[in-house]
């Protein structure tokens, strides 16, 4: 939580050069639409090698980009090892039944044994495992290149309903506040604490740490609503997002994308 | 005109106020204030003055006595008509003393934005207020700024400023200085002045006594148990020492010089003070 949060913080100002200003020129509705297309294209893929490609152009657009691409570079790792520990029974014959390819001890009266690594296995866990981390590199390349209020307003053009608006941005805000909050306590625990407590004193300080917290979110909570309606807010969803109309220009590079993805979907299936 | 001429802006007669499961925040509380008045709500932690704050802005609903608004009850039927609440909403701003709570919206723009908005203001008309609003606050190079990436002051300075684009007539301030340093805090009591000057009602909750005379001209003065001590000028408040000691705003301690003994408080705004016993 506080690593996704510090990556959007970091992401506020990026500086306008490279991708930077590429994307600045675009404009949110357009980049957003783009990403929607590139992750949309990543769903349909079927072969490692297509969904390999459509992995490695976040990829190297991270690189390419500059400024601070560490954290998301790392989101994308932790995305990837996230995807293969679920996508790991996916190897084995019991849930991919196909030809051994790691048969410990060797097949038993020509039948495969159910923990013996398939082909088909590997094939599925593969494009399990690629097709998450591509679809996070996508969105891990968006939050990069916008600040988080863009990307709200590039969602907004499009139409997104207000009340989903809200949620994403209320939830961000809320993670800021709490990963601030939690770091501060961490911080007041370190200045207090002359050596490292044994695993019973972590555990202890972790509960705590975790009901402090909790009563903090929920009186933060009250306090937003409370603001809120002090300024006007009824029952129905706030609007928190402005909406300006989608320019011409802005369905340009969304367009290029389709087509690309739809062209590298016809020469997978043929 | 003299204050007692003006029209009374709210009225609050033997609020009693508590929150679920918990001892009385406030015990029949009452005093009056008037249009264009700079009012401070002075009282130690806990006395209840953030309550009353929030009671004041419709937010919550004494549970005893009542609170008026330019003459009508504010009560939790009369702020569901929605015309009524609009024009409440739009009069009455609070700004709360956590500014984390305060800014939601993804930049200080929108954040700006947020009232008119919610009082159905055309947008062209919201969009020249949040113009005027940041220059007037001097915050204009913030504009596209993330709030949660700004520095208490700017924080301050934006919160403040996410109220006067509903143009309120009357400010309830929940310790508008906490937190903030010299400049920040004066800067933030020079912007106040000029609300004031603009015809604004003022009403801080504060227990800043050094700050008292810059916030407030008047004070209404809540006891540790909840129930109001004293109202009067600001500056006879900062004189009453045995008023702001029971008020638990000061500590008057005792100390020997040989075979006299003294007792006196410590105060910032008057240096150090000498009684014979």
């Amino acid at each position: 939580m506080l690593a996704l949060s510090r990556l959007w913080t970091h992401l506020e100002d990026p500086p306008p050069s490279g991708l930077f200003a590429l994307a600045d020129r675009a404009g949110p509705a357009s980049l957003v639409a783009t990403v929607l297309m590139a992750i949309l294209v990543v769903a349909f893929a079927r072969t490692p090698f297509l969904l390999g490609v459509l992995l490695v152009v976040p990829l190297g657009g991270l690189l390419a980009s500059g400024g601070g691409r560490g954290r998301p570079a790392a989101l994308v790792a932790a995305s990837a090892l996230f995807s293969l520990i679920v996508a790991f029974p996916a190897l084995f014959a019991w849930i991919s039944p196909g030809q051994a390819l790691v048969p410990p001890g060797g097949p038993t009266q020509g039948k495969t044994p159910p923990w013996a690594v398939t082909d088909t296995g590997v094939y599925l866990a593969a494009r399990l495992a690629m097709r998450s981390t591509a679809s996070v590199a996508w969105v891990a390349l968006m939050g990069h290149l916008l600040p988080f209020g863009k990307i709200l307003k590039g969602l907004a053009a499009w139409r997104v309903p207000s009340l989903l608006l809200a949620l994403l941005s209320m939830g961000h805000r809320y993670l800021q506040v709490l990963s601030q909050c939690a770091q501060e306590m961490h911080l007041a625990r370190l200045s207090r604490s002359l050596a490292g407590g044994d695993l019973r004193e972590e555990q202890a300080w972790v509960g705590a740490g975790l009901g402090s917290l909790y009563r903090r979110t929920r009186r933060l909570a009250e306090e937003v609503t409370l603001a809120m309606v002090s300024r006007g807010c009824t029952a129905e969803a706030p609007q928190l997002v402005g909406v300006s109309p989608v320019e011409p220009k802005a369905f340009f590079l969304p367009a290029v994308a389709a087509g690309v993805g739809l062209f590298l979907l016809w020469l997978e299936r043929q | 005109m003299s204050d007692l001429y003006k029209p009374p802006l709210f009225e609050i007669r033997g609020v009693t106020f508590a929150y679920p499961g918990r001892p009385p925040s406030l015990e029949e509380v009452s005093f009056t204030v008037r249009k264009g008045e700079r009012v401070a709500l002075l009282g130690a932690n806990g006395s209840g003055k953030t309550t009353l704050l929030l009671l004041l802005d419709g937010l919550y609903f004494p549970q005893g006595g009542r609170i008026d608004f330019e003459g009508n009850p504010i009560e939790a039927h009369s702020l569901e008509d929605g015309e009524a609440v609009r024009h409440f909403r739009r009069r009455v701003g609070l700004l709360f003393q956590n500014p984390d709570a305060q800014l939601f919206s993804p930049s200080v723009r929108e954040e700006l934005l947020f009232a008119p908005r919610q009082l159905g203001l055309p947008s062209e008309e919201a969009e020249e207020r949040v113009e005027t609003v940041l220059n007037l606050m001097e915050i204009s190079d913030l504009r596209d700024r993330p709030p949660q990436s700004l520095s208490t002051g700017e924080k301050k300075r934006v919160a403040l400023a996410s109220l006067l684009t509903a143009g309120p007539s009357v400010l309830l301030l929940d310790e508008p200085t906490a937190g903030l340093d010299p400049r920040s805090q004066s800067r933030l009591l020079d912007i106040l002045e000029q609300l004031h000057g603009a015809g604004l009602t003022l009403i801080t909750a504060t227990h800043e006594l050094l700050l008292l005379p810059h916030l407030a001209d008047r004070a209404v003065v809540l006891s540790p148990g909840h129930r109001l001590l004293a109202e009067a000028p600001a500056d006879e408040v900062l004189s009453d020492l045995a008023l702001l000691d029971r008020a638990n705003l000061i500590h008057i301690h005792s100390h020997r010089h040989g075979d006299v003994l003294h007792r006196h408080p410590h105060l910032h705004w008057a240096g150090h003070h000498h009684e014979e016993p």
